[in-house]
């Protein structure tokens, strides 16, 4: 490596099939979008930043604990009864949660934690 | 002058005359300490703004000194207040500094992505999001998130079972690796190598084997780069002796 | 430049961005932030979850499959 190239390593990828580079770029920045964009940090977002940080840290309780719930039911240590509460709970505060989506305009993806080996959130 | 930016640290105490200001328009110099150092350039700024140009250009300069130095990249917008506290930092990590500089001389880092296309991924259709007047039970609701929980579950597994098979012909090539399953939905792996720099063209020859067999996968690989995965020398005697130009993996 | 170019130096930037601002030497505490308290929290969030899920799976019995490789594996 002599002259340096600016873009990066020498002269692209070492091996890609060209058809698939458009699905990489938009995978690539899925994975990178765990956090907030900073390449334009714009004081007027952090309004925004902050409305989809709250929402984010409500939906990852609210699947967590979905899961938490679903091992339980695996496990067979709820009641019938448990469940159905439990359940009509948890369908509530989904319905809600998209109300509060639409509210902000916000899809899903802008909430994904992108927890890699966990799986995505949704 | 609010302090300096840091660059890499490089197995000698100085390099030559480096082409080009540095990130903020200084000039570069390197900061010693025993047998390494730390290479960098003044600023004015408090920070760095993360803009493309601004990476690139720290790119650049990394690079560069990889044709005349060993090199460890320094994370983008690393800044120092005084050359004092610079050289603390370089006498409190030096173990590892030279650890680290040790397992990457005469080696690059590979990047290796693979997609999972709609036809291989078994990817369950997602549970319809419920609007009220909604006529689901409780029970009704968390069954089929149930449902949908060991349909993930088995997609996990059947990720992993892909990735480890991916992963066995190239572990004979590579120094050292390290890798993430499904870090998004799409994308079964990705994986950092370190590659003695003569073995990356059988990297690239394997990779497209690979492309071959598993046709309904997609398959990207970037370099060479300066090591930024391999930074810290995780446990030095874990790694095998050089045998013929290929090792198996410890750990793998 | 033709298309093909452009994607590549698209995707050559998304993974210098990757490494660059996430990997690498971290000689000084953290790097410089911008919308600073979000940047943070976000990234506690990360570490907290991975730690819930490590502990999850650590209760789990040990399988073959458990055994040969963790979803995120090193060597």
């Amino acid at each position: 490596m002599s002259s340096p190239d600016p873009t990066g390593p020498a002269s692209g990828p070492l091996f890609a099939d060209p058809s698939a580079l458009h699905a990489f770029t938009t995978e690539l920045e899925r994975a990178r979008s765990l956090l907030p964009p900073r390449v334009n940090a714009d004081p007027q977002s952090v309004d925004h930043g902050l409305a989809k940080l709250v929402l984010t840290v409500v939906e990852l309780l609210r699947q967590l604990l979905e899961r938490q719930a679903v091992r339980r039911i695996e496990a067979g240590s709820l009641t019938d009864a448990e469940i159905d509460r439990l359940g009509q709970t948890f369908l509530r505060l989904n319905m809600r949660m998209e109300e509060l989506k639409r509210v902000f305009g916000l899809e899903d993806e802008d909430l994904n934690l992108h927890l890699g080996p966990l799986g995505d959130l949704r | 002058m609010t302090g300096w930016y840091v660059y890499a640290i490089i197995d000698q105490p100085h390099v030559g005359p480096l082409a080009g200001p540095g990130v903020g328009g200084g000039v570069l110099a390197s900061v010693p300490y025993r047998d390494i150092a730390a290479v960098v350039s003044p600023v004015e700024d408090e920070e760095i703004p993360i803009l493309p140009a601004h990476v690139r250009h720290h790119e650049a300069i990394v690079e560069a000194l990889m044709a005349v130095a060993v090199v460890l990249p320094v994370r983008f917008g690393t800044l120092v207040p005084d050359q004092e506290r610079l050289r603390a930092l370089l006498a409190d990590n030096y173990r590892s500094f030279t650890a680290s500089l040790a397992r990457v001389r005469g080696r690059v880092e590979l990047g290796l992505r693979v997609l999972w296309t709609d036809g291989v991924d078994p990817a369950p259709p997602r549970l319809d999001r419920p609007r009220p007047p909604s006529t689901l039970s409780g029970r009704e609701y968390l069954m089929a998130r149930l449902g949908e929980e060991r349909r993930t579950q088995a997609r996990c597994q059947r990720a992993q079972d892909l990735a480890d098979e991916l992963h066995r012909p190239l572990a004979e090539l590579v120094h050292a690796s390290t890798w993430q399953v499904l870090r998004t939905p799409r994308l079964l792996l990705s994986a950092a190598y370190l590659v003695d720099t003569p073995g990356v063209g059988r990297v690239r020859d394997a990779v497209g084997s690979l492309a071959q067999t598993h046709g309904q996968l997609q398959f990207l690989l970037t370099g060479p780069w300066p090591p930024y995965h391999f930074v810290t020398a995780d446990d030095p005697v874990a790694v095998a002796p050089e045998a013929g130009g290929a090792r198996a993996n410890v750990l793998a | 430049m033709t298309g093909r170019a452009f994607e590549d130096d698209d995707v050559t930037l998304l993974e210098l961005l990757d490494r660059a601002l996430e990997k690498g030497v971290v000689l000084w505490g953290d790097v410089t932030v911008s919308v600073a308290d979000v940047d943070l929290i976000y990234v506690g969030l990360k570490v907290l979850v991975s730690s819930v899920e490590t502990a999850t799976r650590m209760r789990q019995p040990l399988t073959a499959s458990t055994l040969s490789g963790p979803l995120a594996g090193h060597s």
